[in-house]
């Protein structure tokens, strides 16, 4: 997972009103609890990231860090004795990602990309699609939800892997609507 | 006022009835409450990947089009009012006691009666449409008892009964709780739910991630996850694919 991407996470955490994120990847496995959803205001992300086959007896606890105002502080990995911590760089504006659509998800369920289990993806980054497509499935207690695109354009980046949990509003897909 | 059922489509056979009027949807415009129904399906859906069997003729195979002005949030009372509208259905014919397993399988004496499955299209957080996929058995006699035995109407009763006289019933009852949950809304229509609601408050063993483990079911939450009291007196609260009812 790239160090943006995680930035990315806390920002959206933050501001999203979710008390916490479990996100499992190949690489990673990553907890980021907000407190402040409880307390209301100056969100307080806690975040956990270790490569997950080093994630072994002793869950190790990461340094609060400070996520807002999430542009004006550098982050900074806990320092965790097996994984070496990532270095940082402080976040600077890489590529325009304003123009871009934000597709989340409007429920708590499990986020399929197929179908069904022999079916293809819907999408893959760099599809092309349009206005009522289907991109994702998302099944929440055996209600199957299909997703359809609201704009046309271009799948820039996939967040979430399939079969796995989503959160409401958690963030899906990025589109490219030019 | 929309009528339930009164449009009406029909097949012998088909691959699979939501998929069917999904097509449709897409291509034609039909009025909500629109029914289509089948002898057989070819490839009946039931949970992701796994199927759903029925002998020919012998059961209702029929898929119910709804636009419900809903928050997908609450998207679960779909499944609380094909439940409702299927127990009750199922109640007029027998005697014995009906009951909603969780999330939304209609039960009569630990068998499987009735199966419900519901497909949504979502477009700009809005649910748009609403395919209300249920099979019901009637006269099907033989079952193949995995995972859990299954029974029907006639199995119940001895007792022949006619495949479009449970159809009329269904349809009256999707009428009722549709109409009730838009006059009155979630809390009245979950409250139905959970008084018809399988093994409420009584304590059995499940199976869990970290094995099997007793059990008292509390309920279900807004989202529709199951909550339950373990051992301590805690809540616990799990998700489709994280408990296995074992009785």
């Amino acid at each position: 997972m790239k160090v943006n991407e995680i930035q990315d996470l806390i920002k959206f955490v933050s501001k999203s009103g979710v008390s916490e994120v479990n996100l499992e990847t190949k690489e990673v496995k990553l907890t980021i609890k907000n407190d402040g959803v409880k307390k209301g205001k100056g969100g307080e992300a806690q975040i956990l990231q270790v490569p997950v086959q080093q994630m072994m007896p002793q869950q190790m606890q990461a340094a609060p860090i400070a996520a807002a105002p999430i542009a004006a502080t550098p982050v900074a990995a806990a320092p965790v004795t097996e994984a070496p911590a990532p270095v940082i760089e402080a976040p600077t504006v890489a590529d325009d990602t304003s123009k871009y659509i934000e597709v989340k998800s409007p429920m708590i369920g499990t986020f399929y990309r197929r179908p069904s289990p022999d079916k293809k993806n819907f999408v893959e980054v760099g599809s092309e699609i349009k206005t009522g497509d289907v991109i994702c499935i998302i099944e929440a207690m055996k209600l199957f939800n299909e997703i359809e695109a609201e704009v046309t354009g271009k799948v820039v980046k996939i967040f979430v892997d399939d079969s796995t949990p989503v959160e409401y509003d958690q963030l899906l897909f990025l589109v490219d609507p030019s | 006022m929309i009528y339930i059922g009164k449009n009406r489509i029909h097949y012998s056979e088909i691959d699979s009835t939501n998929s069917e009027l999904k097509r449709i949807y897409l291509t034609e415009e039909i009025t909500e409450g629109t029914l289509l129904t089948t002898n057989f399906q070819s490839s009946g859906q039931g949970q992701r990947g796994e199927s759903w069997e029925s002998a020919p003729g012998a059961n209702f195979l029929g898929t119910y089009l709804l636009t419900p002005n809903i928050n997908p949030r609450e998207v679960f009372v779909l499944n609380i009012i094909a439940s409702l509208a299927v127990k009750e259905t199922i109640a007029e014919l027998i005697q014995s006691e009906v009951s909603i397993k969780w999330p939304n399988d209609i039960i009569v004496n630990g068998a499987k009666i009735a199966g419900i499955l519901v497909d949504n299209k979502i477009i700009s957080s809005k649910i748009v449409a609403s395919f209300i996929g249920i099979g019901l058995n009637i006269n099907q006699l033989e079952f193949s008892d995995f995972p859990r035995s299954a029974t029907s109407i006639r199995k119940i009763i001895h007792k022949k009964v006619e495949n479009e006289s449970v159809t009329q019933k269904l349809n009256f009852h999707i009428q009722q709780f549709y109409s009730l949950f838009n006059l009155k809304g979630f809390e009245t229509l979950n409250f139905l739910y959970h008084q018809n609601l399988y093994l409420k408050g009584e304590s059995q063993f499940y199976e869990v991630e970290t094995g099997t483990k007793k059990f008292t079911l509390q309920s279900v939450n807004k989202e529709g996850c199951l909550q339950l009291f373990n051992n301590s007196g805690e809540i616990e609260v799990f998700g489709i694919k994280e408990i296995t009812f074992l009785k």
